[in-house]
């Protein structure tokens, strides 16, 4: 069965298939993929550029009966759409379905073998629940979801992959950092991204959707209309009609890309308004179209500077920058990237529109796995951390399920609660160290029975990551027999592109020693423990059930002694343990380090 | 035996008269026996003939004639067994002489009472320990004791006499069984009508020509036997060099026909290699030709495209151009900018075209 790359793209969808050494994109008549739009009327489903046309503003969503990037729905149950009630999955799969029929009829001469397995792009936020309602879509559409993968990483491995030699590319960015900038006409979405070790591993991700290139063609259209209109009487200007608003878009659109190479252009609508002189004309320069757009694109350009700025990259850090996306094909763009990297080290992608769809056929052609970026892991007492799946893991594809269950034990029952956090490092790689920074993917806890002694209360714990890339993990206690579940829908991927070598090291870019935990976090001390053994168990706790465990021969850990002493009131003075006036056990250090909250 | 100059065996086993020592004490005897057997004389007259040539040749170590011919008249077949049994001791049968000799040292002694310097000496040659525990063997096995002891029984003489005979047949046939000897010519020589039918002396010389006859049919029989056993050995030997023959033919036409085999396994291993790597590069061929008829379709369908894109974009140049001549006063400007892009649209084209992409 073929394998094809879907690019269900925010403002344009497209599906593209390998052919020998080349990929063949399948665009509309047009020469175009088609757009993501669809539109209801009646019982009528307009889908692609038609829809497109209906629309005469770039914003994504809804508008009436008019859905742009239907994919964002996918959050929501129903929508209103033109006043009648739908399942964006329906709506979805009607954009879905349209690009399948086109592709299905491509004159190009192609075998799809029905184009029933696909590879589909997804962006970089696009959470668990969405990624399922997504699979529902296809699956409507007639159209089984092989694997997800995400745009950036598409866009650069079909980058990679458009080079003579993918070995020699991938060896010669070996360790190096690359910026995707999918900038279309839609959203800006940018992605730093590592190579590391044959492993294409997301960093950083930002995006912005008020500079897609679709805005910057109204924004021009817009301006043009106010200054032509300006010496026009009133009735003039309110007796223009939507086709003459399209005309003008696309007017205004060619302006942007002439005055890349003149100085200046005579933007020209003949017959824009009724009457006899009814034509639009306004002569426009390099400085006009500057002043229109500029910040728009200054703001591009800022939005790659906090991303690398938040990621701590400096910009000389950066290897290469890879331009992709409908406004690659700006010269004003490219050169402000220019600008800030330097001339040699942006990329601009010469297939720029079929990028995205030709990297996913090819991860699809070469089956190239995404792989979990990040471990995922468990955190127990005294500040240790279970891992239920390693970076570099791969992830399952249509119909699979990755399975990890481990047996835990409950260090702490008095609140008759076993509290598990799942967590995650902040840094992709293996080997990450102990003390570093997490990020909480959720919380959770299951009752156990509080009048049970330490360990004797076993917490029976089930992870799993499925089809669509959504970690659950269920926890069952043996006495009480309780269960809690949880799903995690933002874990990190990255794509292998090596020959099965090792996940890179997350030790390779230096260990921060910190609290695992930032400042201001809500911090939930775990009372999980791996295997019954006495330190996991607080010091109070322990001292009430083994007083000998803290006799001074048996050098009993500090930690455990200072939890101990704190609930427990100065046997000379009576004030509450570790009072500032309180004298008295100065042979007792003061604790340190923070305590259950 | 050691007064016994033995002589040599003729081709049939039987010593010669003419072989025979003239110091041979039984020298006599062996032309009385030959005739015997030639069934030319009575077995009396020819007794009585020896004896007569014996004492007429004066040979010292004979009986005297008086003896041989009282032997001949009481029981020739004394002298017939003793011939016989000479016979057997000169075909190399020592063993079987020394039991005959024995017996007939014995059978001697019962008749006579008394020993005279000859028989005493063969009733010595026979006294070994050794002689005497053989034929104790023997006597026990080919005669019953009650019979053997019974003095004067000449039945059990015979069948003494016959013992020997059988003894000497076997010692002929070497892998004959005994009892079936003894089965055989005890049905067909001595059976109760012959015996009662026939006087002594005929049953004697009977039993002499019978057992020559029946020597001679066994040893035709054996001869004719061997004969057709070395004929069928030899048939069977030729069959089996034919079959081996004809084995090794086919051994070689095995070698031949595996050589052709395995020239041929060869062949078609090469030709299914070739057809392999035929239909390798077939199906390469198939796979390069549709991915290069995917290929020009694809740039066909995109060249399709992006010239209609951009002959839409010149169409709406050129009608902005007629709109902008057409407007009164014509605006000249704007015309001549599209035109120009008009024209540079087209030079990209052309050169595009030109350049293939």
């Amino acid at each position: 069965m073929t394998t094809v790359g879907f690019d269900f793209g925010t403002t344009n969808s497209l599906v593209a298939v390998p052919a020998g050494n080349r990929m063949i994109p399948l665009l509309d008549e047009r020469g175009l993929p088609t757009p993501s739009v669809v539109a209801y009327e009646g019982e009528r489903t307009i889908v692609g550029q038609p829809a497109r046309e209906l629309l005469d503003r770039p914003d994504l969503g809804l508008h009436g009966n008019i859905v742009r990037s239907p994919k964002f729905l996918l959050r929501d149950q129903t929508v209103d759409v033109g006043g009648v009630a739908r399942s964006p999955v329906d709506i979805v799969a009607d954009v879905l379905r349209h690009v399948r029929e086109g592709a299905l009829q491509t004159p190009i001469d192609v075998d799809l073998m029905g184009l029933r397995s696909v590879v589909v792009t997804i962006p970089v936020q696009m959470t668990g629940e969405a990624r399922s309602a997504l699979r529902q879509a296809f699956a409507r559409a007639g159209m089984e979801v092989k694997q997800f993968i995400h745009e950036p990483l598409a866009a650069l491995y079909g980058h990679l992959r458009a080079s003579a030699d993918l070995a020699t590319a991938l060896r010669e960015r070996d360790q190096s950092r690359i910026l995707v900038a999918d900038w279309g006409g839609g959203t800006l979405d940018l992605t730093l991204c590592e190579l590391d070790r044959g492993h294409l591993v997301q960093i950083r991700n930002a995006g912005t959707t008020s500079v897609g290139g679709d805005h910057l063609d109204v924004r021009i259209r817009n301006r043009v209309l106010d200054e032509a209109s300006a010496r026009w009487s009133a009735p003039r200007r309110e007796g223009v009609s939507r086709a003459a608003h399209r005309r003008l878009l696309a007017a205004s659109e060619r302006a942007k890309i002439k005055l890349s190479d003149t100085e200046a252009y005579t933007v020209y609508v003949p017959s824009f308004t009724e009457g006899s002189d009814g034509d639009l004309e306004l002569r426009i320069d390099r400085a006009w179209l500057d002043a229109t757009i500029g910040r728009d694109i200054a703001e591009g350009v800022r939005q790659v500077e906090q991303l690398l700025e938040e990621a701590a990259v400096g910009v000389p850090e950066v290897d290469e920058c890879l331009l992709t996306g409908g406004m690659a094909n700006m010269p004003s763009v490219a050169a402000k990237l220019r600008e800030l990297f330097g001339p040699r080290r942006v990329a601009i992608a010469t297939n720029s529109t079929t990028m995205i769809a030709e990297g996913a056929a090819w991860v699809a052609a070469d089956g190239q796995p995404l792989v979990l970026a990040k471990d995922a892991q468990v955190s127990l007492a005294r500040q240790s951390f279970l891992e239920l799946f390693a970076s570099g893991d791969v992830m399952p594809t249509a119909g699979n399920r990755l399975v990890r269950r481990s047996e835990l034990f409950c260090a702490d029952p008095r609140d008759g609660h076993a509290r598990f956090e799942l967590c995650s490092p902040t840094r992709p790689g293996r080997n990450i160290p102990q003390n570093e920074t997490r990020r909480t993917l959720e919380r959770f806890s299951v009752r156990v029975d509080d009048r049970a002694a330490p360990f004797r209360e076993r917490i029976h714990l089930e992870a799993s990551i499925d089809e669509d890339l959504i970690l659950h993990a269920t926890a069952t206690s043996s006495n009480i027999r309780d269960t809690s579940s949880v799903a995690v829908h933002d874990l990190e991927f990255a794509l292998s592109v090596g020959d099965g070598a090792a996940p890179p090291s997350g030790a390779r870019m230096g260990v921060q020693e910190a609290d695992p935990f930032g400042p201001g976090d809500l911090v939930v001390r775990s009372n999980l423990a791996p295997e019954p053994d006495d330190r996991y168990v607080p010091g109070e706790l322990l001292y009430q059930l083994k007083p000998g465990y803290f006799a001074r021969h048996s050098r009993p850990p500090e930690v455990q002694v200072e939890e101990r002493l704190y609930y427990k009131p100065c046997a000379v003075c009576g004030r509450r343990a570790n009072h500032d006036d309180c004298r008295c056990g100065d042979q007792v250090s003061r604790p340190t380090r923070r305590t259950a909250s | 035996m050691s007064q016994v100059d033995e002589p040599a065996p003729s081709a049939d086993g039987r010593p010669s008269v003419d072989e025979a020592s003239p110091n041979d004490p039984l020298h006599p005897l062996w032309e009385l026996i030959e005739d015997a057997l030639s069934g030319d004389k009575e077995l009396d007259d020819l007794s009585r003939t020896a004896a007569e040539r014996a004492m007429r040749e004066g040979t010292p170590s004979l009986p005297p004639p008086s003896t041989l011919r009282r032997w001949a008249a009481e029981d020739p077949q004394l002298h017939f067994a003793h011939a016989l049994l000479q016979r057997a001791d000169h075909m190399g049968e020592p063993v079987a002489a020394h039991a005959a000799l024995v017996r007939l040292s014995r059978a001697l002694i019962e008749r006579n009472g008394a020993l005279d310097d000859t028989d005493r000496d063969l009733l010595e040659a026979t006294r070994s320990l050794e002689t005497e525990q053989f034929v104790e063997q023997l006597g026990d096995y080919l005669v019953p004791k009650p019979q053997a002891s019974v003095p004067g029984d000449h039945e059990g003489l015979d069948r003494r006499v016959f013992a020997r005979t059988l003894l000497y047949l076997h010692a002929i046939a070497k892998q004959m069984q005994p009892s079936e000897l003894v089965r055989h010519l005890d049905a067909l020589f001595w059976s109760s009508h012959a015996r009662g039918s026939l006087p002594r002396s005929k049953r004697a010389a009977l039993f002499g020509s019978t057992t020559d006859l029946a020597l001679g049919a066994t040893a035709e029989s054996f001869a004719t036997a061997l004969g057709e056993l070395e004929e069928e050995r030899s048939r069977v030997e030729r069959e089996r060099q034919g079959e081996r023959d004809r084995v090794n033919a086919l051994e070689a036409e095995l070698v031949e026909s595996q050589e052709r085999v395995r020239t041929l396994e060869q062949r078609v291993s090469r030709q299914d290699s070739e057809a392999l790597e035929l239909n390798r590069r077939l199906e390469e061929a198939e796979r390069r030709t549709t991915e290069t008829r995917t290929h020009a379709s694809s740039d066909y369908e995109s060249l399709r495209a992006r010239t209609g894109r951009q002959l839409r974009a010149q169409e709406e140049l050129l009608s902005e151009l007629r709109s902008a001549l057409d407007r009164d006063p014509p605006k000249v400007a704007i015309a001549s900018e599209r035109a120009e892009e008009l024209s540079q649209q087209l030079a990209r084209m052309f050169l595009e075209l030109e350049a293939g992409r």
